[in-house]
């Protein structure tokens, strides 16, 4: 697949015509509304893992420098092993699962609503 | 997208908002193709581009909680095109504000108290207090967003140029891997040996804000203020950010929290590791990044006012300062103009400062086009997708079609297709590198045009020309 545009036009087809009318402009409204809850879901998820991920570093941080006042190498040590395993896994995914998830996405939106259909 | 969580958790420098709205819009796109009976009608290019365009705003309104913001963000990246209309707009609004809804009442139910839905997004400001709007907000927007506006260009520049750096350089799978994970060691070995360069001071804590604080080496009842901003969600530094010119209002000059050079410190860091991080393999997004950088710059100028200036903080008010600074760093790289103003004029609400957060966007937006152009035009760039501007450039208004196919040697298909003919004159109609071929009448006017697909469409189920279809190719 490389890069196309995407249909502008309202194609005046028989096809079009018999699928319009009040039953579809309700399905359109279903389908918006199904968008936001999935989305919301996904949101939820997202911030929930996070906040319990990052609680639990810090509190494993938290004890191991209390368990060893003399020296912070182990909560160290701690941290930076679970950045790299987390970062690890996100670029594994990144590149060989979905390569269209680098960067933060908006220029892809940006290009889609222009009319360019990015794969 | 798991991606974007390992990411975001795992302490690089990036925001989790970009990704929320590349996924809302993946998943308007998913919608429309779901195999429910009744969805045939969402199969075409037209609604699906505005089902897209739903998604993208409820994955920003869902972030920030401002579905009108999360409306007119996707209303003003889609700028140069003009396929909304009023009933879409409508309808995008109903679905960012559900977007919104279901999150907050997820985390209610979350937090075990399933009737309030006061907690509405994946960040968000905390509680702000109402305070008298002063006159100082003015000057104050000006030079703070002048600031972010320079640390924006700055920072498109050398994000730019290292994403060529990195073109060149980095181009096999295995060298991704090991840069992103460079780049995870480098962030948390650094932040990590600040805090313990800085580990020795600790303050009281305050009461109120225990989850946000951070004990590190100091005794219980006290936290170490630079290791809770660090080492803290984006979302928890924020807030500490925003309760701090509360709690400074009554305690000594000396007993302040967070000093001058921890939030510097905290500045520097996280500008430096933004720049650089951005642009490795992962789901990574700008916005968080944007406002803890901005409000850092406003808490910078805060202090600058009661040290350098003795004002005191009472008269000034510190919050409006640190909104202003995230608005105008978000401007000076992100060049959103009205949506970003929305935006945080939502996930703040204070509606009092609206007018001077304008004026930082704009001042920061006039600085940071002086130098260059959004970070997302250059994305754009570097992705090779062939956008469309605004106007028509100079040189190509009096061009004509037939000129420019004879400069690609594709003169011949130029000829104008007899209206009834051979599939074999298709097929070498096909085999041009044109997506969609453009339809005459006998009298050689333009009355539509076809894309390839449904000439193959056509071929395949055998429509051939008869009497009674007049509309064929």
């Amino acid at each position: 697949m490389g890069k196309s545009s995407l249909n502008f036009d309202m194609l005046r087809t028989k096809i079009f015509e018999d699928r319009s009318g009040v039953r579809a402009e309700v399905y359109v409204w279903i389908a918006h509304g199904l968008v936001g809850i999935i989305v919301g879901f996904i949101a939820f998820m997202i911030s929930i893992v996070e906040e319990m991920s990052t609680e639990w570093r810090t509190e494993t941080v938290q004890n191991l420098l209390d368990q060893d006042k003399a020296s912070s190498i182990k909560a160290y040590v701690f941290y930076v092993i679970y950045a790299l395993i987390c970062v690890f896994v996100a670029t594994m995914l990144t590149i060989y699962v979905g390569p269209g998830a680098n960067g933060s996405g908006v220029a892809e939106i940006m290009g889609l609503l222009n009319g360019i259909n990015y794969p | 997208m798991v991606g974007t969580l390992m990411a975001v958790t795992g302490g690089l420098c990036i925001g989790k908002e970009g990704p929320l709205a590349h996924i809302g819009a993946n998943v308007g796109a998913i919608v429309c193709q779901a195999p429910i009976k009744g969805f045939r009608v969402l199969q075409n290019d037209v609604t699906k581009r505005q089902l897209i365009a739903a998604g993208a705003s409820a994955g920003v309104s869902a972030a920030f909680g401002a579905p009108i913001g999360g409306s007119l963000f996707s209303y003003e990246i889609s700028k140069p095109n003009t396929f909304w209309t009023f009933s879409m707009l409508w309808r995008v609004f109903l679905c960012s504000s559900i977007s919104t809804f279901t999150l907050s009442i997820l985390s209610a139910l979350a937090s075990d108290s399933p009737f309030s839905l006061s907690d509405q997004a994946t960040l968000k400001f905390g509680d702000l207090e109402d305070e008298e709007n002063s006159l100082l907000d003015l000057p104050a927007a000006i030079i703070v967003g002048a600031t972010c506006g320079c640390l924006g260009a700055l920072f498109i520049h050398v994000n730019v140029s290292l994403a060529i750096l990195r073109k060149k350089y980095i181009t096999k799978n295995w060298m991704k891997i090991w840069e992103a994970l460079f780049f995870a060691f480098a962030t948390s070995f650094v932040f990590f040996g600040t805090t313990l360069l800085r580990g020795k001071n600790c303050t009281k804590s305050q009461p109120g804000n225990e989850d946000d604080e951070f004990r590190f080496y100091c005794p219980d009842g006290e936290y170490n203020p630079l290791a809770s901003l660090i080492f803290n969600t984006e979302g928890g530094t924020i807030r500490s950010f925003l309760a701090y010119p509360l709690s400074i209002k009554d305690l000594e000059p000396d007993e302040r929290p967070v000093s001058t050079w921890n939030i510097l410190i905290y500045l520097v860091l996280w500008y430096f590791f933004t720049i650089t991080t951005y642009g490795v393999w992962v789901p990574a997004g700008l916005f968080l990044p944007g406002i803890l950088i901005g409000c850092s710059v406003g808490l910078l100028y805060m202090q600058l006012m009661i040290q350098g200036f003795g004002y005191n903080i009472e008269r000034i008010g510190g919050q409006s300062y640190i909104i202003i600074g995230a608005a105008s760093m978000l401007a000076g790289y992100c060049r959103l103009t009205y949506s970003l103003a929305v935006i945080m004029l939502e996930t703040t609400q204070s509606i009092n400062l609206f007018l001077p957060m304008l004026i930082g966007i704009m001042v920061s937006l006039a600085v940071a086009r002086g130098f260059n152009r959004s970070l997302y035009d250059y994305a754009i760039r570097a992705k090779q997708m062939p956008l469309l501007r605004n106007h028509v450039p100079k040189k190509n208004k009096d061009m004509r079609v037939k000129e420019l196919l004879a400069a690609r040697d594709y003169y011949y298909s130029c000829e104008v297709v007899e209206s009834v003919c051979q599939v074999q004159r298709l097929e070498q109609l096909i085999q041009t590198p044109y997506h969609t071929i453009p339809v005459v009448n006998m009298a050689g006017k333009l009355i539509g045009l076809i894309p390839k697909s449904f000439i193959f469409v056509l071929i395949e189920n055998h429509q051939w020309y008869n009497e009674n279809l007049k509309s064929k190719k």
